[in-house]
C-alpha cells in the first residue's frame, strides 16, 4: 500500500520497522494506519506493508521538516493502536449497554 | 516476548544510513518530544492528553520503546533541519558581505 507524491524530488529516507506478536496484529496496524491521507501528496510518499508479523514503512519526502512532521504524527498514531490492543486484544467480547 | 523498533534514515548528504534503536535504557510513554510547551509547563499549565503508563505487557514495552525512538527521531531530523538552516543563513550573510564590499570596489573605480 503507498499513497503517491508528485515529481518533487524526494532526497530524505526514513524506513520504520514495527514488529508485533503475531502477524493478524500487524495487519490490523497496516489497515488502521494506512487510510490516513497525506496532507502534501506531492511532497512525501508513504508506502506502508507487512512482512510476517512486522508493520514495514517508508517515508520519502522532500525535506526533513515533512520527514519529521509525517513520522512523529505516525508513531503517536500508532501509540494509540498498539495500546487499543494493549487493552482489548484477545478479551472477552462484551457488551456496552446504556441504562 | 521481546518487540524491538527500529528506523533507518538516508539522505544524499549522508555517506552512510542514520540507524535509530531504542537500546537497553529505561523507556516511558512520557515523550520528550512530545511534551505541551516548556514555557506552559512552567507557567504552570497541565498535559490533559498525557499518556497512560506502558503496561508491563510485549505491547506495553514496544508503546514505550516508540515513544524512545519517536524521540531519537525527531532530536536528530531537528538538529539536520539546524544545521540546514544555518548553512543557508551563513550562505546569504557571505552574498551580502561579498556584495557590500563588491559594491565598495566598484564605487572606489568609478572614482
Amino acid at each position: 500500500m503507498s499513497q503517491k507524491a508528485g515529481s518533487a524530488k524526494l532526497s530524505s529516507t526514513l524506513s520504520l520497522s514495527v514488529p508485533f506478536e503475531n502477524e493478524k496484529q500487524a495487519t490490523i496496524a497496516c489497515k488502521s494506519l494506512s487510510p490516513d491521507p497525506i496532507l502534501k501528496a506531492d511532497e512525501l510518499v508513504v508506502t506502508y506493508k507487512t512482512e510476517g508479523s512486522s508493520l514495514v514503512l517508508k517515508f520519502e519526502g522532500i525535506s526533513d521538516r515533512v520527514i519529521r512532521v509525517a513520522i512523529s504524527n505516525f508513531i503517536d498514531n500508532l501509540k494509540t493502536v498498539v495500546e487499543c490492543m494493549d487493552e482489548f486484544d484477545g478479551k472477552k467480547d462484551f457488551l456496552f449497554e446504556q441504562y | 516476548m521481546s518487540l524491538i523498533p527500529t528506523a533507518v534514515y538516508s539522505a544524499a548528504d549522508l555517506e552512510q544510513p542514520h540507524e535509530f534503536h531504542p537500546g537497553d535504557g529505561d523507556h516511558t510513554t512520557d515523550g520528550q518530544t512530545t511534551q505541551i510547551s516548556e514555557v506552559v509547563i512552567k507557567a504552570g499549565g497541565e498535559d490533559r492528553d498525557k499518556p497512560s503508563e506502558a503496561r508491563d505487557t510485549p505491547l506495553g514495552h514496544l508503546r514505550a520503546q516508540l515513544t524512545t525512538l519517536q524521540d531519537q527521531i525527531n532530536v536528530f531530523l531537528t538538529e539536520r533541519m539546524k544545521s540546514e538552516k544555518s548553512a543557508i543563513t551563513g550562505k546569504e550573510e557571505d552574498d551580502i558581505e561579498r556584495r557590500i564590499l563588491d559594491d565598495g570596489v566598484d564605487e572606489d573605480e568609478e572614482d
